[in-house]
């Protein structure tokens, strides 16, 4: 375990109460994302449709010569559609194992330190939706959701339909 | 036993290295058998095995160091002279060639893994005490103790012992070689996967270069001169290093030819004929995932040869040919493909033969009449085989249908010249890499899609005439007399483009003929050809992978990406009714 973190010297640093999170808007709530998860984000692209796939897949994109798959995250989590503008932006996650993603968001906020006891877990009444938080943080009065974004983009599924087609094609 | 990440590192390492080792080690024994005497080939075999010895034992394959160590010590008397390079000791080496290639094989898989032929170390003992024969392999073999005291025992004899080749004080060669011929490696080992990233980057580079250099052009950019000089030489630059880069996937054939040698070797011998390999071209350079496929079909074609192709020396002589066979193996590059050709001088395809046999087997109908050409396609047909018996080398009929499908799943071709009583030759055309197609770029609505070339065999604007509508709807289009069904791709792709009826009748509505050559032919249909260009095929992620037939995606010149379609597996569930009448229809001939 030393041995991983030396190669991360970033979040050694970080005291182990505390973890970073990119924050980003969804309609007008904050949502968070551990930014370890992150590789970069990018100005809003017209991604190239796929044929049948669920509407919140958007299409791939070119992100300097690699195609990437961009969902909407708006509408995977029903949440109420705002058109893009020019805040519109694309999270490009890194996910285990070698996951490339983007995920559309109306706004990317920035990049804040939550310590643990900021962080709540969700309230019971949040259930439904509670699927795929891991917890609320409070900071100034404002309200982040922090995200699993794994089980919010349902990625399990996705994986299971793509080892579906494909035994029925071989 | 868990291994730590460091060590198992160090293994995995080694092991890809030792595989390297071991495919030069073949081909030097093959080289020694051909001129025992040679030197040179003895020095780098030991050269060879001396660096296995030592990074398997520097690694904790203790196993493996054992066995390189007695191969050593019989290499070692080898090059002293003291043991005379006869069949069966190349036998040997080959023997335990193999045997160490299977085990690297085997602890690639299982890094922990123990795997000891002691029948074969017991062997390569009695070779050092000069005992190799049949009955030798069954004898309890001498204890270690006995290999490592050999040496020093034999030097004594050595002195004067020596048969004339060598000239050189025994002290010397044993100082000097492995020392002085460590020949420094200026290769540097880079895995695929950081080649692709490059690649990708490089090409990214060329895209937003073209963008830059059109920019420069449009009537109201005002720009400096130094500044179009800049982007002049750059354009140069970038040109060059996407050329290097491409080069980077390339690899000489020299590996898998090397390879045959050994089959010709064994094949030959099995067959008890006179086989002499000559490889041209060896430094062709050619893709690694071409390259990683071509060997099965080579091996096949191979062997077909000296099995088929070559009479034995006896009916050789008799034809006034010279009594060793020859085959010629040999690759080039032509016109945007890579060529490979298996030449031998052998008895050639007998056309009238081929269709008697086929007739004879029902694959051709009794009264069919066939050009020579089509005859000689004939080999490639499942299930043909003009050998009566069923041996190991051939004869089951397989073979060449294996290698037509893998030649075409490479998007390559394959090609028969034969002159009766002359010989035959196999021409492999393959392209330069897979990671360009060519292809047709169209337009479907507001979306553009890209299709290989390989699937359509035309394509075209129909006449309104052309088009036969069945209840209102355009289903059967006339070409040449035939009728072929029709499928819209916005349709096959379930997108039902809610284009305007005007916009439909400007449309350049475009057929395209599908077909794989034999049964099926069938029109889609897309709104307008863009364009026909190779495109470098990027992977889709795991995510749509394998997705309702999408081969893969390509960047187009804007550096919007495009999805690659792939035409027989979309339409599949669209055909599915009158592919089971095809089926049936099929299965009748087969039967007939």
């Amino acid at each position: 375990m030393s041995h991983e973190e030396s190669k991360k010297p970033a979040r050694a640093r970080q005291a182990d109460t505390s973890e970073r999170y990119l924050t980003f808007l969804l309609g007008k709530e904050q949502y968070a994302i551990p930014l370890l998860q992150v590789k970069e984000v990018i100005e809003m692209s017209e991604p190239t449709p796929i044929p049948q796939t669920p509407s919140y897949f958007k299409g791939v994109i070119n992100l300097r010569g690699q195609v990437i798959s961009v969902l909407d995250l708006r509408s995977k989590l029903q949440l109420t559609k705002i058109e893009n503008g020019p805040k519109t932006a694309i999270i490009i996650l890194d996910l285990e194992p070698a996951l490339c993603l983007g995920v559309i968001v109306d706004r990317i906020n920035s990049v804040l330190a939550f310590h643990s006891e900021d962080v709540s877990m969700a309230p019971d009444t949040l259930a439904l939706k509670g699927q795929f938080l891991t917890g609320v943080a409070r900071r100034d009065n404002r309200m982040t959701l922090i995200l699993d974004i794994r089980a919010a983009l349902s990625l399990h599924d996705l994986q299971v339909v793509q080892t579906n087609t494909q035994s029925q094609v071989a | 036993m868990s291994l730590d990440a460091f060590e198992s590192e160090i293994k995995t390492e080694f092991l890809i290295e030792a595989k390297d080792l071991l495919s030069s080690v073949e081909q030097c024994f093959l080289d020694l058998e051909k001129n025992p005497e040679c030197n040179k080939v003895l020095n780098n075999i030991f050269r060879l095995a001396h660096n296995l010895k030592g990074s398997s034992g520097a690694v904790g394959f203790a196993e493996l160091a054992d066995f390189t160590h007695k191969l050593e010590s019989l290499l070692l008397a080898l090059k002293e002279g003291r043991i005379a390079v006869t069949k069966d000791i190349v036998d040997l080496l080959l023997r335990s060639n193999d045997y160490l290639v299977a085990t690297i094989d085997c602890l690639q898989k299982d890094m922990t893994a123990t795997y000891f032929n002691a029948e074969l170390s017991d062997l390569l003992c009695n070779a050092m005490t000069g005992t190799l024969n049949t009955e030798s392999s069954s004898l309890p073999g001498p204890t270690d103790i006995e290999v490592r005291v050999l040496p020093t025992e034999s030097k004594a004899r050595e002195t004067f012992a020596v048969p004339g080749s060598v000239e050189i004080p025994l002290s010397l060669i044993e100082t000097s070689t492995p020392v002085q011929n460590k020949v420094k490696d200026e290769n540097i080992r880079v895995s695929l996967v950081r080649i692709e990233q490059l690649l990708n980057n490089v090409g990214e580079l060329s895209i937003l270069q073209a963008v830059m250099v059109q920019q420069s052009f449009e009537r109201d950019t005002v720009i400096s001169s130094l500044m179009r000089e800049t982007l002049s030489s750059m354009s140069k630059i970038v040109k060059d290093t996407q050329s290097l880069s491409m080069g980077l996937r390339m690899l000489p054939i020299k590996q898998t030819f090397q390879k045959m040698q050994r089959i010709v070797r064994d094949t030959s011998q099995t067959l008890g004929k006179d086989v002499e390999l000559q490889l041209v071209g060896e430094e062709t350079e050619i893709d690694k995932t071409v390259l990683e496929q071509l060997s099965d079909p080579l091996v096949h074609i191979i062997r077909n040869a000296v099995d088929h192709g070559l009479e034995d020396s006896g009916a050789r002589m008799n034809l006034g040919k010279p009594g060793t066979g020859c085959i010629r193996l040999s690759a080039f590059h032509r016109a945007g493909h890579v060529v490979i050709e298996v030449n031998d001088d052998g008895k050639g395809l007998d056309a009238a033969k081929l269709i008697q046999k086929a007739k004879d087997k029902g694959i051709l109908s009794s009264d069919a009449l066939i050009s020579n050409e089509q005859a000689y396609q004939l080999i490639f047909a499942p299930g043909f085989s003009t050998k009566e018996v069923v041996t190991d080398v051939s004869g089951r009929g397989v073979g060449m249908d294996v290698v037509k499908t893998n030649i075409k799943a490479l998007q390559g071709q394959i090609e028969i010249e034969t002159e009766l009583g002359k010989g035959t030759c196999f021409r492999i055309l393959l392209p330069l890499t897979l990671a360009i197609v060519d292809s047709v770029v169209v337009r479907s609505g507001s979306e553009r899609y890209v299709i290989p070339l390989a699937q359509i065999s035309e394509f075209f604007r129909p006449q309104p005439s052309e088009i036969n509508f069945i209840y209102g709807r355009p289903e059967l289009l006339t070409l040449r007399e035939e009728h072929l069904a029709i499928f819209h791709l916005p349709t096959l792709l379930g997108r039902d483009s809610a284009t305007s009826a005007a916009e439909k009748e400007a449309s350049l509505l475009t057929a395209l003929i599908v077909t794989d050559g034999r049964t099926t032919k069938y029109a889609v249909m897309v709104d307008q050809v863009l364009s026909q260009q190779q495109v470098v095929i990027k992977p889709l992620g795991n995510e749509v992978k394998g997705h309702c037939g999408l081969m893969g995606s390509a960047i187009l010149g804007d550096g919007k990406p495009a999805l690659i379609l792939d035409l027989f597996e979309i339409t599949k569930k669209a055909r599915g009714s009158d592919k089971q009448k095809k089926k049936t229809e099929i299965n009748k001939r087969e039967t007939a």
